[in-house]
């Protein structure tokens, strides 16, 4: 799941590494405008639908917070 | 139509609407702080009486923004048709912001109810590459909390309010206080500034001006290649540029910055 998680980060900011251990919204590699992104892309990719009060920038902010997300979503 | 008082009221909405499992069709993409700032301005309202489609509308001095947040085309179109008496007071303006080809359907259902294309825009961003060097040009100054007000002015008085976004005075106090704004003085008197944003690794470009009588002397490029050393720090720097403003457009690329496939389409809707 990682892995796929990465590359769908990959496809909305190819110019970072999100491999890397930082916040990632601290760290300006995603805004608001790529989180709604995020979710869709997640929505389709896991087949889920995250639940809107869990769309807040800490459940954005790593690989490890969004695959949380998604495991507890599904 | 019901005033937000605050930001989980914003999360309740969007949940009603995610509540639906299905899909996710929006223009709106919440940052807290700036949210806390319109409820702070009592100029932040909803309306989320209609199926599958919550309304946020932003109460502006001469017209009104329209959010959405829908589970489908079919919600938001029937959401438009019967929210049109609460959009009837003012002119209303929406930006719809995606690729071209998402974009489309969306246009349409608004065009369907009286919205017509205002004008529109396209992201610009640049990778900078760390070989990069810009010198620190110290005839352009950070603007100070004394500048608040005369900064607003010529925000108001050269910047489209319903394509750009103006910014109240907190928020321009705000770039002061960071260092996110700096301006070229002459006679005492602000003749262009550039503000921006810098979060981590990225920069947003919010605002570049030169005044009308002081263009042709090179004050823009200082401006901008002040702005270029302050984020030098940072691996990408972008903004959104109107489309039809080819001037600015071919000076961008002169400067390194591409053209992204995102772009932002806004719509208005006069009062009746």
């Amino acid at each position: 799941m990682e892995d796929r998680v990465k590359s769908i980060l990959k496809e909305i900011q190819p110019e970072f590494d999100f491999a890397v251990h930082v916040n990632f919204i601290e760290e300006g590699m995603l805004d608001s405008f790529d989180m709604i992104n995020l979710v869709t892309s997640l929505d389709e990719e896991f087949e889920i639908s995250i639940d809107g009060m869990d769309i807040l920038p800490e459940n954005f902010s790593s690989v490890e917070a969004i695959v949380k997300l998604v495991q507890k979503t599904k | 139509m019901k005033i937000v008082k605050s930001f989980e009221e914003i999360m309740l909405g969007i949940k009603s609407v995610r509540d639906f499992k299905e899909k996710y069709y929006t223009n709106f993409f919440p940052n807290k702080d700036q949210i806390e700032l319109w409820i702070e301005k009592a100029s932040l309202y909803k309306i989320d009486k209609f199926n599958g489609v919550v309304f946020f509308i932003r109460k502006n001095e001469s017209f009104n923004s329209l959010y959405f947040v829908a589970k489908s085309e079919e919600s938001l179109s029937n959401g438009i048709s019967l929210a049109a008496n609460f959009l009837e007071e003012t002119c209303t303006v929406i930006d719809l912001i995606g690729k071209a080809t998402e974009l489309s359907r969306l246009n349409d259902i608004f065009k369907n109810y009286k919205f017509v294309e205002y004008t529109s825009l396209t992201r610009m961003s640049r990778v900078i590459n760390e070989d990069e060097d810009f010198k620190n040009d110290i005839s352009i100054d950070f603007a100070n909390t004394n500048d608040v007000q005369e900064i607003k002015i010529l925000l108001d008085t050269y910047f489209d309010p319903l394509s750009e976004q103006i910014p109240f005075k907190e928020e321009i106090l705000n770039w002061i206080k960071k260092n996110h704004i700096v301006v070229k003085r002459e006679d005492d008197h602000i003749v262009g500034f550039v503000i921006f944003d810098l979060i981590g690794m990225t920069s947003y470009l919010r605002y570049w001006f030169v005044h009308p009588e002081y263009r042709d002397k090179k004050i823009g490029s200082a401006l901008l290649n002040k702005y270029f050393f302050l984020s030098s720090g940072c691996k990408k720097q972008m903004f959104w540029v109107i489309n039809d403003n080819e001037n600015a457009i071919k000076r961008y690329k002169h400067y390194g910055f591409e053209m992204e496939s995102l772009n932002d389409i806004i719509l208005k809707k006069d009062r009746n």
